[in-house]
């Protein structure tokens, strides 16, 4: 192609380009990438939610932020919540998805029973389990001491450590995404595989752990990458089932921040705290990004 | 679900397999129970006749589900539809910045919505959309964009660019290329995404809690909120509560009975493995 032709059809291209992108530029720019601009600009600034005095305070914001160890509490218990989903989704997600996959019987079933949890809205599972786990009647309590147990110390949701507990419950019960994604690629396996294993004198462990596990490679990739999109979106089962509490035990960033924004007020606070958030979920994209493009050119 | 058997066992190992299996759905049944159970509680079945033909703090179920519904419905138009587009534009036409603005998107990947409440509120507020359905269905489309474009790109990555060259060559443009092969090759995918916006959206709280205050429009996961806070003690509430609960679940419940062959099938049609 002569190098004048090629010109015309760059230029063209930039034209098509323009027409098929304006839609994303347009809703992308107004609602994401001007929201992230008025976060970072009013971290340094004092507002509340008639956004009608804007007062300058430097970096006075910052550091009230990063001397509140509740702030630090926050970004560490997403972090192991994430783990914990990640963790229950590659170990008991991968372990179901094999389990489905053999000749039992009623497994459609059975998928869809371990899989529903993790589509019905979260603020219905956390809400089902707040009212299992309630203290006085809560079905828990009542099973537990009809079976003749004490059940004056199960503070499901008000002591520390067990509402810490009844949250990765929460988490745990909803790994029907993962499940989804490995019972899809298994299926795309060559089942060849499985039986020369079989032939071979693999036992089942072995068949799972060392030749299944490995094989499904894109399906640990695509959970985590999803997991670590999704665990921002996970705000409602924190703040329905604990409100972070109690004593802010299991907060997480989304309640913290949340809190301070139903408030309407000290803005400007509230932007700091987004403003880190934001740098910490931008590096993210930046690690989910290299590892797409790793996993392209293999 | 699949009906593949990748392993197959016989005699006592599959009675165990399948006790095990039991058991394991048995523990996944135990919130579904209990809701159930609770539901019929004091008042038995009037308690969903209390539901369905009572305003509960204002607003009737069915309306709210509607709400849920009709959000759902804007949103996963826009992002299938805006998601395509790009996700083809990033794939197949050579243009200046292309890289650029596609690695820009992606660096949006994992906004936490809950981050940007204030400047969106701001926002919407400045749009006049405030207490509208596009004041939740808008945002929820540019939270999820980033994804869409990129699972996009991916599926049409995995489309020959033959096709492209074939089409120019008998005079098509890009946009009859796109519409006329490439979208519809791609149906997979799009389905895909659009479940999957749709259960986000149906999922959704933070945004409907925040930017709907009118009752008129309110949606389901407020409407379980509202309940959640005025947790009343008199029976006819507490039962009234549990079975708007088990309510909820339904509409999921349907859309799983008739999609639930595309789920799986957009997601082995290759989108997601990137």
């Amino acid at each position: 192609m002569s190098e004048h032709l090629s010109e015309i059809r760059q230029r063209n291209n930039n034209k098509s380009a323009i027409f098929f992108l304006l839609p994303l530029m347009l809703i992308v720019g107004i609602l994401l990438f001007y929201s992230i601009f008025f976060v970072i600009k009013n971290s340094f600034f004092d507002f509340d939610l008639s956004f009608r005095e804007f007062r300058f305070v430097g970096l006075h914001n910052y550091s009230r932020l990063l001397t509140d160890p509740i702030f630090y509490k926050s970004i560490f218990n997403n972090v192991i919540f994430s783990l914990v989903i990640i963790l229950a989704g590659v170990t008991l997600g991968f372990l179901f998805a094999v389990l489905l996959s053999t000749n039992i019987k009623g497994n459609r079933l059975l998928f869809a029973i371990l899989f529903l949890p993790s589509i019905v809205p979260r603020a219905l599972i956390a809400t089902v389990f707040k009212e299992m786990l309630e203290y006085h009647s809560g079905t828990v309590n009542t099973v537990l001491s009809y079976l003749g147990m004490n059940v004056q110390d199960l503070t499901w949701l008000t002591d520390p450590g067990m509402a810490y507990f009844s949250v990765i419950t929460v988490l745990v019960y909803m790994l029907g995404i993962p499940l989804l994604y490995y019972n899809a690629e298994l299926t795309t396996i060559d089942s060849g595989i499985y039986e020369s294993a079989q032939l071979d004198g693999a036992n089942f462990i072995t068949l799972i752990t060392k030749i299944i596990f490995p094989l499904v490679k894109a399906s640990h990739k695509t959970i985590v990458i999803s997991t670590l999109l999704a665990m921002f979106r996970m705000f409602e089962v924190v703040f329905l089932l604990t409100s972070g509490g109690p004593g802010f035990t299991t907060e997480i960033t989304g309640t913290y921040i949340y809190r301070f924004t139903r408030r309407g007020m000290d803005l400007g606070y509230v932007s700091a705290a987004a403003t880190i958030i934001l740098v910490i979920a931008l590096c993210l994209s930046v690690v989910q990004i290299k590892l797409l493009y790793k996993s392209k050119k293999n | 679900m699949s009906d593949t058997k990748i392993l197959s066992f016989s005699g006592w190992k599959k009675n165990v397999l399948q006790g095990v299996m039991i058991i394991i759905a048995l523990c996944w049944l135990i919130p579904v129970f209990s809701a159930v159970y609770r539901s019929f509680r004091f008042m038995g079945i009037q308690n969903y006749v209390y539901v369905l033909s009572t305003r509960i703090n204002g607003i009737y179920f069915v309306q709210a589900i509607l709400n849920s519904f009709i959000i759902a419905a804007v949103a996963v138009f826009l992002t299938v539809s805006v998601s395509s587009l790009a996700g083809f534009c990033f794939s197949k036409i050579d243009f200046k910045l292309n890289k650029l603005f596609y690695l820009l998107t992606l660096c949006l990947l994992a906004i936490p919505g809950v981050t940007i409440l204030i400047p969106l509120f701001f926002t919407i507020k400045s749009l006049n959309l405030m207490n509208t359905h596009l004041a939740v269905a808008l945002p929820e489309v540019a939270l999820t964009l980033p994804f869409g474009v990129l699972l996009m790109r991916n599926a049409f990555d995995a489309i020959d660019n033959a096709y492209l060259e074939a089409a120019t060559i008998d005079g098509a443009n890009y946009y009859q290329a796109f519409f006329r092969i490439y979208l519809p090759m791609n149906i997979g995918t799009t389905i895909n995404l659009a479940i999957l916006q749709f259960i986000w959206s149906f999922q959704d709280f933070l945004l409907p809690n925040y930017f709907i205050s009118k009752k008129e429009i309110m949606t389901t996961t407020q409407l379980i909120s509202s309940f959640n806070r005025a947790m009343t003690v008199t029976p006819k509430d507490l039962g009234a509560f549990s079975a708007s609960l088990v309510l909820l679940a339904i509409p999921v419940l349907v859309v799983y009975l008739i999609f639930s062959r595309y789920i799986k099938s957009g997601l082995t049609s290759g989108g997601l493995k990137g």
